[in-house]
């Protein structure tokens, strides 16, 4: 049989459907919620945003609590920087928005504008955390030679001098561990988005291709 | 219930064939198959103020059921490819047996498809020129007829060996 056999074939019985919804059942279906790959990344933004909001809280409130003046003013730099982030998850929740309402669009601008949405959130994410290691250890470093205490520079070198280590080792020793944590948040973030949004992203992908003219 | 519900509403009943179709074709799980149909219509629900009139409903329906159905994903559940007997719409009961069995063989090849042949598919079932079909899936009408060459020549391999299968 054909394609153009089997469309003769068809008669309003194709059509037709054991769960036939009535005007009550429509009506009650419009109060749900949507399950939608946009709305799954809307939450996850809506998640960072208020991981950040409660961040932003926690390290204002141990700005003020810690005893050590090198960690308060660790934590309430802290507190400032990650503010910036509001700004950029708020044009994140607007653009998800837009593309909302971008459902009845041809099936390949929608498809092309998802996966523009995706990508970016994706990349954006991987910036980020990336992004704060540096600051994160520079400051630490520069926090770490104007204080004193447990979390001293001076301290902590005087341990691992002591410890029998020489400079180059120590040197090595630091130098590793900052590459190991920037991998290890670099795949553990790849990891978590590939979780999420990876067979998803790359289903859409192919589809995608699959209508592309130049195949 | 406000004024634009009850015609959203209206509408939708005249028009839930469509959605039917859609629901059958790309699930084959029945849950998911009820999942699809309640996105289908918050979909359509959400972006109903930007139906102008100037489609027809069912064309404008078509392209956000089709939207919602190929971006609609279940996680942790893999794609059955077993074709339930309650997907399998009835035809008409005077077609003989044989004829029923490439029926339903035509119908496991459709479900074969990637997301986008069906598309095509259903459209092209549907009596939409391919100009049509070109407009709501966004693409030139000389790719959908080179595409439903493909897919006419695949499904008609796909339904053969279905059908050999079967008897």
């Amino acid at each position: 049989m054909e394609l153009d056999d089997f469309k003769n074939l068809l008669n309003e019985k194709f059509e037709k459907s054991d769960v036939e919804l009535g005007s009550e059942k429509i009506h009650l279906s419009l109060q749900e919620k949507t399950n939608s790959v946009l709305y799954k990344l809307k939450k996850g933004v809506w998640f960072e945003l208020t991981s950040t909001i409660t961040a932003i809280i926690i390290f204002a409130v141990l700005s003020f609590l810690l005893s050590n003046k090198g960690l308060r003013i660790y934590f309430g730099t802290f507190a400032l920087v990650i503010v910036a982030f509001i700004p950029v998850f708020v044009r994140f929740l607007r653009m998800i928005n837009n593309q909302m309402l971008y459902v009845d669009a041809p099936v390949k601008e929608n498809l092309t504008t998802l996966i523009a949405s995706i990508k970016l959130y994706m990349k954006r994410y991987k910036q980020f955390s990336l992004l704060l290691i540096p600051v994160c250890i520079s400051y630490a470093f520069l926090l770490g030679y104007n204080t004193d205490g447990h979390f001293s520079q001076s301290y902590i070198v005087n341990q691992l001098t002591n410890s029998g280590l020489n400079e180059t080792v120590i040197i090595l020793l630091i130098l590793t561990l900052i590459s190991v944590l920037a991998v290890a948040v670099h795949y553990i973030n790849k990891w978590y988005l590939n979780l999420i949004y990876g067979r998803y992203l790359s289903e859409l992908e192919s589809a995608i291709a699959s209508l592309n003219e130049n195949k | 219930m406000q004024v634009a519900e009850k015609v959203f509403i209206d509408l939708i009943q005249k028009h839930q064939n469509i959605i039917h179709k859609i629901c059958n074709v790309y699930e084959n799980d029945v849950s998911n198959k009820a999942d699809l149909y309640q996105e289908i219509i918050l979909q359509a629900w959400k972006s109903y103020h930007s139906f102008k009139g100037n489609a027809q409903f069912s064309t404008w329906l078509y392209r956000v059921a089709l939207n919602t159905a190929i971006t609609f994903f279940k996680q942790n559940k893999k794609q059955s490819f077993i074709i339930h007997s309650e997907t399998i719409p009835d035809i008409k009961e005077d077609v003989s047996a044989t004829l029923q069995e490439q029926t339903q063989a035509m119908y496991k090849a459709i479900a074969q498809l990637d997301k986008i042949d069906k598309a095509l598919v259903m459209l092209y079932l549907d009596n939409y020129s391919y100009d049509e079909i070109g407009e709501i899936i966004g693409i030139t009408a000389n790719y959908v007829a080179v595409k439903m060459i493909r897919i006419k020549a695949k499904l008609k391999e796909s339904a053969i060996k279905y059908y050999n299968h079967s008897s």
